[in-house]
């Protein structure tokens, strides 16, 4: 669904991002890893369309599409979700109409009706169960005040809520204390199909534990250094970065 | 001598020419003691402290014309019709440059015992309402914008609402500034007399392409056991110079309920000060304004407590964009006298995107000790993350917009007693926000 190829990013001038290759099919559990500042997170942004990033080179192709074409907003509606490593306060805004408005605007551009209060209500019910969210979060300001771990609760929360076909967690572990972090996971894994598929980036061997990933990339300064399965993540957990140099 | 100096005589000069005469009348001794003092004071500088924050240089420098009657447009209903309200059930009274219009005016489902006409038509005689009250409650000592409106009022509208009279529908007062490069002033005097109630809304528009220069003055009086809703929605054109000085006085049990709302102008100067002159009073003075380009925008408040178990409420939000600059002073004073006031300002701006700016100036002198006042302020921003927050959501830049500017005027624009007006805010705010975008 996602093919990556020799992507080159920068941001003011600088390059971040230096030739990236990734291979992404439906079903799949991608893990990222990779000391700071390596451009984990600039990889996340590109991705999901942020305009701050230039892209210098190469190309992506989403379901055959050229993703570098789109709008953000277009990626999201066409199923790219980006969980955020530091999600934003929006003031005035409730987390319930932003959802809902987001899910609309969603659902009308892939020709779909808009859901009504009624059943988005009875919807979101569930899926806040799912991630044992609280429900006074709900008609507060979108992350105004929110704890570190309630706003990435809110971020799975709205993962669940929108389902997006191709999912990027973004360091969505750091800051969740061990409950917190089997609740994002088990949310991960429920939404989990065939159909979809995830790019988890983290610094933690321990959320592998939960997630299980299919693949796990190494990303130092700008490029996939290495790729491989689980055991990759355990190996990175003893002997760090520095053999990789 | 400066330029400001040449221009105060100049109108002084205009003053003697085209309008003194009949001295006899008390009116016009107002007007000429009001004369006068113009010419002492001339216009203000940033010296002064209440215009420190608001040069006005750029209005005492410019060359425009005193509005005359004989000069006037005429201006067809169909020219009027953007500025009229869809579905509003009440009366309207339309002037234009100052003067009344009586063909674009239509006074109509307003109890007949409301007195809704141009003030020319009580200068003499009858019940004298406007020799007894004129420039009584908006003083012009120390106030020269108001002394020059004062010394140049010739028309403007009196609304009268008399004892134990309600009225349910409103009053839509209109002025429109119609000539370029002129000087109008537009004056409203709103008497409510002891336990009535009323609606009344003032709106300002343009309709030429030249610079203009609007000094309005409004003077209220508000009786006991009285309800007034008073609104005043400013929606003139960018070319607008707009100072308009609105003075209330309040009598025990009242309750005064405004809003004031700008969109428009290109240096806006709003005062707006009411005396809280008996017991049991409640007083509200909200603004909403959204700014572009270089807009300067100046909401200058004053809140006098000076009778005890009175309470104010000040609730100000501004949207500022581009280049424009917002100012708010808010001034509570409580006077000895004044026990048990319960006082609360709070003034709020969001800035969206580029290099918008706002100063603000909160001023509370407490003279009594078991009063309650709180007053606050803040300043946010919509920046590039918040925006990528929404659209990484599938939320579009326009929608995101509207939401978040929305969510933060909603307060003010659901407080309006009026669905017409409501209307138009919801309306014109949206407006601004597409054009700035487009
Ligand atoms: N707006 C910016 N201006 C300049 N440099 C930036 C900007 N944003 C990111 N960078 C730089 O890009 C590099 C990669 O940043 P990125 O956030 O992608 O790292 P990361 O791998 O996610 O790190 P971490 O593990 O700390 O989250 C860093 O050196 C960072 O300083
Ligand atoms: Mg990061």
């Amino acid at each position: 669904m996602l093919e990556v190829k020799d992507l080159k990013a920068s941001i003011a001038g600088k390059e971040i991002l230096r030739g990236i290759n990734l291979s992404i099919k439906p079903g799949e559990v991608h893990a990222i890893m990779g000391p700071n500042g390596s451009g984990k997170s600039t990889l996340a942004n590109v991705l999901s369309g942020r305009e701050e990033y230039e892209v210098t080179a190469g190309s992506v192709s989403y379901f055959g599409d050229d993703l570098l074409e789109f709008a953000p907003e277009e990626r999201a509606q066409k199923g790219i979700f980006l969980a955020f490593q530091y999600p934003v306060e929006i003031p005035g805004v409730s987390n319930v109409y932003f959802l809902r408005t987001a899910l609309n605007e969603i659902r009308k551009a892939n020709g779909e009706e808009e859901i009504d209060a009624a059943a988005f209500l009875k919807m979101i019910r569930k899926k806040m169960e799912l991630v044992e969210m609280e429900k006074a979060l709900l008609n507060r300001s979108v992350n105004e005040g929110f704890s570190g771990g309630e706003k990435k609760r809110n971020e799975i929360f709205q993962m669940a809520v929108l389902e997006p076909k191709l999912a990027i967690l973004d360091e969505t572990d750091s800051g969740l204390d061990i409950d917190a972090l089997r609740v994002v996971a088990d949310g991960v894994n429920t939404l989990k199909s065939k159909e979809n598929a995830t790019i988890v980036v983290t610094h933690y061997q321990r959320l592998l534990d939960y997630i299980i990933p299919d693949f796990v990339h190494v990303l130092y300064k700008g490029q996939i250094v290495k790729s491989g399965g689980k055991e990759l993540a355990f190996e990175l957990e003893e002997k760090g970065y520095d053999w990789l140099k | 001598m400066n330029l400001n100096d040449k221009n105060t005589e100049k109108y002084i000069k205009a003053f003697e020419t085209y309008f003194n005469g009949s001295v006899s009348q008390p009116f016009h001794k107002v007007r000429q003691q009001a004369a006068s003092n113009f010419e002492k004071l001339g216009f203000p500088t940033t010296k002064k402290e209440e215009w420190r924050f608001t040069n006005i240089a750029s209005i005492a420098k410019a060359d425009f014309k005193i509005a005359e009657k004989k000069n006037a447009p005429t201006v067809s209903l169909e020219d009027i019709e953007p500025f009229l309200l869809a579905n509003w059930q009440g009366a309207r009274i339309v002037f234009i440059d100052g003067f009344y219009s009586e063909h674009l005016s239509d006074i109509k489902n307003i109890s007949d015992k409301i007195t809704l006409e141009p003030l020319s038509s009580h200068f003499e005689g009858k019940a004298g309402l406007v020799n007894k009250n004129l420039s009584k409650i908006a003083t012009f000592d120390d106030e020269a914008f108001t002394a020059l409106n004062t010394a140049f009022t010739t028309e403007g509208c009196l609304v009268h609402i008399p004892a134990k009279v309600v009225e349910n529908n409103g009053i839509h007062i209109i002025h429109i500034a119609a000539s370029g490069r002129t000087l109008t002033n537009p004056r409203n005097m709103i008497l409510c007399e002891d336990n009535s109630q009323a609606l009344v809304i003032e709106s300002y528009h343009t309709l030429c392409t030249d610079d203009v220069f609007v000094n309005s003055v409004t003077e209220i009086s508000v009786g006991e056991n009285t309800r007034l809703y008073h609104y005043k929605l400013q929606d003139e054109s960018l070319k607008s110079n707009h100072i308009s000085n609105v003075a209330i006085n309040q009598k025990s049990n009242s309750n005064y309920i405004s809003a004031s709302f700008i969109f428009g102008g290109k240096l806006v100067r709003n005062n707006i000060s009411t005396k809280l002159d008996g017991e049991g009073i409640s007083s509200t003075l909200n603004g909403l304004y959204i700014s572009r380009e270089d807009q300067h925008i100046d909401n200058n408040t004053f809140i006098d407590h000076a009778k005890p178990h009175c309470e104010s409420h000040e609730l100000y939000r501004g949207i500022l964009m581009d280049k424009s600059k917002g100012v708010f002073s808010g001034k509570i004073l409580v006077r000895q006298d004044a026990q048990k006031t319960d006082a609360k300002q709070s003034n709020n701006c969001l800035l969206l995107y580029e290099d918008a700016q706002i100063d603000a100036k909160p001023q509370l002198e407490i003279y009594a000790d078991d009063v309650k006042c709180t007053h606050g302020a803040t300043v946010g921003q919509l920046d590039e993350s918040a925006m990528f927050y929404f659209r990484a959501r599938g939320i579009p830049k326009e929608k995101a917009l509207s939401m978040l500017t929305y969510a933060f005027a909603e307060e003010i624009i659901t407080g309006i007693k009026d669905d017409s007006l409501r209307d138009r805010v919801e309306y014109l705010l949206l407006d601004r926000l597409k054009s700035h975008q487009a």
